[in-house]
Order: C-alpha cells, then sequence, then structure tokens
C-alpha cells in the first residue's frame, strides 16, 4: 500500500473543489475489515474462538462485559474498551475512540496558515514539533516557500529533541503499566533535560508553536546547546541505567516477551508505522527513506527488531533515543550558519491546490494533507494519525489475551488519544 | 479478675502497638520510596513532613461512608473487619522481650500462620461483596494467590522449628540466642520465606490483588473513608508482622548474637523493632523497582518452583541435621552449634 494512500485512508467528506474520485484515492487498498462505508461505533473486534477453544485447559465460565476507561489509569487518555471476558481472558473487545475529540480538522478550517501549528500542537501534545513540521512543510509546498539551510537544521534539532523527550514519556509509564514504578521517575528526570531546552528555545515545555512555514521561531542559545552538549556526555551511560534497571529485570521480561507477538503481515495490512512497524520487522523510516528538512545530510540507523512482540516494540525505541542522540550531536557540531527564517507575508495566500505533508513523528508516519481553494486559510485539513492505525491492531491482539497483558500491550504502542480523536 | 485486666491492657496495648507500626510503616514508605524515586515525598508538616499522617487520618475519618447501590451492604461493611482482626491478632504471638509476649502459646508459628490465611477471605469477601467487577477481579486474584504461597510459606518455617524442637516463638528467639541465627544453617528458607512474605502482604511483584494499573485499587476499589483505612492500615500492619516474624525464625528475633538475652531489658523490643523495619525496606526497594507478576506466572512460580524447591529442601535439612546431631551426639563434631533444643 502506497503511503499517500494511508495518508489519506479514511475516505473524506466531499467538498466542492474536489477532483479526485474516492474510488481513485483508494485504488488497491484492502479494507482491513473494520473500516466500513459507514461511520464505526467503535472498533469492532470478532471474537476469535480459535485460539481459546485450541486449549482443552480452558476453563469455560460465564462471560461477563468489563467497561476500561474512559477513566481508568492505564488508557493513557481517554479511551473506552469494553471487553468480554471469560474469567481473566479477553474474548473480544470494542474499543470506543473519540473521548477526545475537538475537531480539530474542522478548527482549521478557520484558522490562517501560519495559526495552524497551534491547533496540531493540541492534536500531539507530546511531540508537538514534529508534527508542526508537516503541517510547516505542506504548507511551504502549496505556497512554494523555501526555507534556508539553518533553519531545516534547527527544525531536525528539535524534532529529535522532542522525539527523545516524547520516549521517555512513554517508556517510563510503559513500565508503569508493568508494574515498575522507579522507572517512570528515572525517565522523568532525563525527560526534564530535554524539556529544559525546549523551554529554552520556544518559551513552552508543552504547546510549542515552534515551526512555521518558511522556518522557525527561535535560534538555538548557548545555553540550549550547553544542556545538549553536557547531556550527550551523559546520555549513553544514563540510558545504560535504564536498560539494566527495567529491561533486564527478569520479571519484565516475563512480562513483554512472546507477548503481543504482530506478525509482519498484520503491521503491514493495518497501517502501523513507527516503532510497532519497526519492530516486526519492517525496515522503514520517513526520515530516511523519504527524507524531509535535512535529514538527508545525517548518518543515523534505522533500528528494527524481528520479533514483534512487546519487548521488540519497546526496546526498538530504546535503541531510537540513541540515535536521536546521535542526530543532535551532529546537529550541534555542523549547524550552518544563516537566516532561520524565510520571508512570508503575514497573512499567507496560498495558491489552490493540494499537499502532504508526510514526517516521522515519536509515534510514527504523521501526514498533514492540506487542500487550499487559494484563500488564507485551507479548505480541508486532513491529519493522519500513526496510533489510531495501531489502536486498530486490537482486533488482532485482544482476543485471547490476559487482562494483565493487554494492558501492557495498549502501553506498548504509545497511543496518545488527543492524536487519535484528534 | 486480675487476668482479666492484664488481657484488656494486653489488647490495648497491641492495638496501640499495630497502630503505631502501621502509620510508622505508612511514613517510612512515603519517604523510602521518595528517595527510591528521586522524589521528596511528605516534607511539609512538621519536622520532614511527619506530621502527613494526622490529616490523612482525619480525612479518613471524616470522609464520606459509602456503599455502591446494589453491594451486599453486610459483608461490605463487615469485610474490612475480617481484614483488620486476624492482623491484630497475630500481633500477640510474636515475642518482643524476655516475656513480653502477649500470648506464648506453644503453638505460636502455626497461630500466627493460621490467622494470616483468614486475611485472604475477608479480601475475597470485600471484592465479592463491593459489586464492581474489578474488586471482583482483585478478590479472586487474592484468593489464587492465597493458595499459591501458603504451601512453600509453611514448608519454609519447618527448618527453624527443626532446629529449635519447638513452635514457641520464644523458644525458637531463646535457640538463637544460644547457637546461630537461623539464617545461616536455613538460608534457602529464609529467601523462600521473604519471597512468600511479600505474596502474602500484597506487595509488589506480587500487588496483583490491587495491581493499579490494570485494576484501579483491585478488592477496595469502592471503599472509601475508615473503612478503606482499616484495609490501608492492615496491609502495612501486615507487613510488620511477616517482617516480625521472618526476624524471629531467621535472624535471631530480640536478641542479638553475643549479648545474654536475660540483660536485653528494654532494648528487647527495639532490637526486634530495628530488624523488623530492615526487612521492610527491603520490601519497599523491591515494591519501587519491580515489574508486576502476572496471576498465572506468580501460581507457576508457586506451584512448579517453591513447592518442589521448599519441599526438596526442607527433606535434606532434615536428613542433614539428624546426621549432624547422631554426629555431633557420638563426639564426632563436639558438638559446635548445640542445635535440636
Amino acid at each position: 500500500m502506497g503511503l499517500d494512500q494511508q495518508t489519506m485512508l479514511t475516505p473524506n467528506i466531499p467538498f466542492e473543489g474536489d477532483t479526485i474520485a474516492q474510488e481513485d484515492l483508494l485504488e488497491g487498498y484492502v479494507n482491513p475489515g473494520w473500516l466500513s462505508s459507514e461511520p464505526p461505533k467503535g472498533i469492532v473486534v470478532p471474537r476469535n474462538t480459535r485460539r481459546i477453544a485450541d486449549d482443552p485447559l480452558q476453563l469455560c465460565t460465564d462471560h461477563y462485559l468489563l467497561n476500561v476507561g474512559p477513566q481508568h489509569p492505564s488508557t493513557h487518555g481517554a479511551l473506552r474498551v469494553v471487553m468480554e471476558m471469560d474469567g481473566e481472558r479477553i474474548m473480544s473487545g470494542e474499543a470506543h475512540v473519540g473521548q477526545l475529540h475537538r475537531g480539530i480538522e474542522k478548527l482549521a478550517e478557520h484558522r490562517r496558515y501560519h495559526q495552524l501549528a497551534t491547533l496540531v500542537d493540541r492534536a500531539d501534545y507530546v511531540s508537538g514539533i514534529t508534527v508542526e513540521t508537516a503541517v510547516a512543510l505542506a504548507t511551504e509546498q502549496l505556497a512554494e516557500i523555501e526555507v534556508p539551510t539553518r533553519a531545516q537544521w534547527l527544525r531536525c534539532l528539535m524534532a529529535e529533541v522532542n522525539r527523545i523527550a516524547s520516549h521517555y514519556m512513554w517508556m517510563g509509564p510503559m513500565g508503569l503499566d508493568s508494574g515498575a514504578m522507579g522507572i517512570f521517575l528515572y525517565m522523568q528526570k532525563d525527560r526534564e533535560v530535554f524539556l529544559d531546552v525546549l523551554e529554552e528555545m520556544t518559551g513552552q515545555r508543552l504547546m510549542f508553536n515552534y515551526v512555521r512555514p518558511g522556518g522557525v521561531t527561535g535560534d538555538l542559545t548557548p545555553r540550549a546547546e550547553q544542556i545538549l552538549r553536557d547531556y550527550l556526555k551523559i546520555g549513553i551511560k544514563r540510558m545504560k541505567e535504564h536498560w539494566d534497571n527495567l529491561f533486564e529485570s527478569e520479571i519484565f521480561q516475563m512480562r513483554t516477551k512472546g507477548i503481543g507477538v504482530l506478525t509482519r503481515a498484520d503491521v503491514l495490512n493495518y497501517g502501523a508505522t513507527g516503532h510497532v512497524l519497526r519492530a516486526s520487522g519492517v525496515d522503514f523510516d520517513v526520515r530516511r527513506d523519504r527524507p524531509y528538512d535535512a535529514y538527508d545530510q545525517f548518518d543515523f540507523e534505522v533500528m528494527t527488531r524481528s520479533g514483534g512482540d512487546i519487548f521488540d516494540r519497546v526496546v526498538c525505541r530504546f535503541d531510537e533515543i540513541r540515535q536521536s542522540l546521535r542526530i543532535i550531536e551532529q546537529c550541534l557540531d555542523g549547524l550552518p550558519t544563516g537566516d532561520i527564517k524565510a520571508k512570508t507575508p503575514k497573512v499567507l495566500r496560498v495558491p489552490a491546490g493540494e499537499a502532504c505533508g508526510i514526517v516521522e513523528s515519536a509515534r510514527g508516519e504523521v501526514g498533514i494533507h492540506l487542500y487550499a481553494d487559494g484563500s488564507d486559510k485551507p479548505l480541508r485539513m486532513r491529519y493522519r494519525p500513526p496510533t489510531l492505525y495501531s489502536l486498530a491492531l486490537a482486533e488482532v491482539l485482544l482476543p485471547g489475551t490476559l487482562f494483565a497483558d493487554a494492558i501492557v500491550n495498549m502501553g506498548s504502542f504509545d497511543f496518545c488519544f488527543g492524536e487519535v480523536d484528534r | 479478675m486480675s487476668m482479666l485486666l492484664q488481657a484488656i491492657l494486653w489488647c490495648l496495648l497491641l492495638i496501640t502497638v499495630m497502630l503505631v507500626c502501621g502509620a510508622s510503616i505508612i511514613y517510612m514508605l512515603r519517604k523510602v520510596l521518595g528517595a527510591a524515586h528521586l522524589r521528596i515525598g511528605p516534607n511539609t508538616l512538621g519536622p520532614a513532613g511527619i506530621l502527613q499522617l494526622f490529616p490523612d487520618v482525619i480525612k479518613l475519618l471524616t470522609k464520606e461512608d459509602r456503599h455502591p447501590n446494589l453491594s451486599d451492604k453486610g459483608l461490605y461493611c463487615l469485610a474490612p473487619i475480617i481484614v483488620f482482626t486476624p492482623m491484630l491478632v497475630a500481633f500477640a504471638f510474636i515475642p518482643f522481650g524476655s516475656g513480653i509476649v502477649a500470648a506464648d502459646v506453644n503453638m505460636g508459628v502455626m497461630m500466627i500462620l493460621a490467622f494470616l490465611t483468614l486475611v485472604p477471605l475477608g479480601i475475597f469477601a470485600a471484592g465479592w461483596s463491593s459489586h464492581s467487577k474489578y474488586a471482583l477481579i482483585g478478590a479472586v486474584r487474592s484468593v489464587g494467590a492465597a493458595i499459591t504461597y501458603e504451601v512453600p510459606l509453611l514448608l519454609s518455617v519447618l527448618p527453624p522449628i527443626m532446629m529449635a524442637g519447638s513452635m514457641n516463638l520464644s523458644d525458637i528467639v531463646l535457640t538463637q540466642a544460644n547457637s546461630v541465627w537461623f539464617i545461616v544453617p536455613a538460608l534457602p528458607s529464609a529467601i523462600i520465606f521473604f519471597l512468600c512474605a511479600q505474596m502474602e502482604t500484597n506487595q509488589a511483584p506480587f500487588d496483583m490483588t490491587e495491581a493499579e494499573s490494570e485494576l484501579v485499587a483491585g478488592f477496595s476499589t469502592e471503599y472509601s473513608a475508615m473503612r478503606f483505612g482499616f484495609i490501608f492500615l492492615t496491609e502495612f500492619a501486615g507487613n510488620f508482622v511477616m517482617a516480625a516474624l521472618a526476624a524471629t525464625l531467621f535472624l535471631g528475633g530480640w536478641t542479638l548474637p553475643g549479648v545474654d538475652p536475660h540483660s536485653m531489658g528494654i532494648f528487647a523490643p527495639m532490637v526486634l523493632v530495628i530488624k523488623s523495619y530492615l526487612i521492610i525496606f527491603l520490601f519497599m526497594m523491591i515494591r519501587g523497582n519491580f515489574s508486576r507478576y502476572r496471576v498465572d506466572q506468580m501460581a507457576q512460580l508457586g506451584w512448579k518452583k517453591l513447592i518442589p524447591l521448599t519441599l526438596l529442601w526442607t527433606m535434606v535439612f532434615a536428613i542433614g541435621m539428624r546426621s549432624f546431631q547422631l554426629l555431633s551426639a557420638s563426639g564426632a563434631l563436639g558438638g559446635i552449634f548445640g542445635l535440636g533444643g
């Protein structure tokens, strides 16, 4: 399946000026089943009888419904899953998304191009820089803006800083899901370093509004550089500590190895991206395979694992942090001089057309598709949230697993419900 | 009459000890976990936040005592008491010093373990009557856990009993004072006892009864106010009981090596408390850092590993101890340790 098709996967609402037929958009796309023409009530997971019937030791009791969320502590935001349970075993589950829906795509139709960044920040509130970059890329394609080299490098630098902060924000709670409390707070301490850099550079710790069409808003400050250089000295040592603390723990390995296994076919069919894809052996990273900004100038590896279980998903991302540190180091060493922002008009009017900004966010492949009608506001913005597609994998994972495993599974996907529900 | 008065006084004393233990362990937990997690813990009220306990207790006392609409109200109200009482009774058998023990019975070890077996019953009652699925899952898990850890727990206390030749805890302590701490000859038993004590007190990594990331708060999800307070207090009092029992069985109880047990006087209880708190400190460090077992993995650990291991070790130990005794009696070893009562 082509990446552009993934980006436009959900049938759009037909609107004036639409010249592309729905059929063309979805050509060659195999419907995985849950996406029907009717608006789905939830992601309905059919009951998997095979795995359970094969187990002769399975004690058959009355089934009951368990409502997990939206206030449940481990739903990482606001997800509601209704599970049909047999004792501790899940027979089927239905994920109800939309608890955090704020209509961000619709709101975008009433914002100027410069203002879109603040909206998408609120969608993916953990790694805002990367999503802002996607918006900026789409806008720049539409308006044909040339971005200065220094601005491109700064975008990469901040995206990697934000990626590490986001990964730490995920890996700690992931440990918490499996019961390990300490690692959460140790990783928060590391995340604090990167939040300090973000605060120094953008003035914000959460909603950055840093990447604009044409460049970025702030230059690298000496203090931010100092913080990063200090961390680069101890980074690998700190990561070794985290590794020993969480991944070397036999109980954590018992809880994650061989559990929640996704095959290569599963992840490809469901359009999963990011670490879910790479942990199942698909060697794909937008940063390397479709380089944007300055990513073609950095030397880094795309980390893949072959197992596809929870442990591989976590370790895959852990290795990504190391690669991000490498990129940050190269950014700091080779930052070119020049402007940080191209000259753009205060009110940006772009010619009619459409453009797609695709980036590798912390969670996977984010695509922002903008349709322009020649005015100063987009006609339609489509946000492809990577974790919504991971969530559809519940269909593969939930039936037959134990409740405790389902919680750790849910943690391993790094759902960000601001993004899923938009 | 004087016996009745004595009994009432002991009861009051034990309740006080339990409350003080529970409260101090809660404070300790906050500080120890805080330090382990690079946090501060309570630090505002009183020196080092030590007065934080009082507002907590006032909060628990003044909150609304509600029960879910469809709950089994009688059982729901009774359950915290079923949880609380056996733990309180268990305190009576722990010797805090020479003669400082509320009930110096010959079956001390068995009595403590028998009363602690009642605690999962109360937990199950609490979960069952709450009319909440999370509470029910927690309750069922606690019963599953109970049948996992009870057998290895009972088997692991056998070596100290064999060595002391008595089930009376005071005798066990005095035997250790006259020979060596039982952790030296029976280290595997001590380790298994420590593991089972963690399971018994629902400590991480065996805290699946209240696994907060899965079951919200497990069996106590629906409880509020002082009923929750009782469950909360029992958990920490249970820590102390198990730690004190471990100290008594394996670490010489209230005695110190090289000190005449009868001249310990007022220091005897302090020695026991310090030993127990060191064990609790270990519990807390484990609690703060490790992932949680899944309930079936814990059952496998119990049934497939701990039970065969303890059975084998106890047999080996019994044979070894008997041959050691026979050899000492025949003068071959000169009776170094004088074990066997």
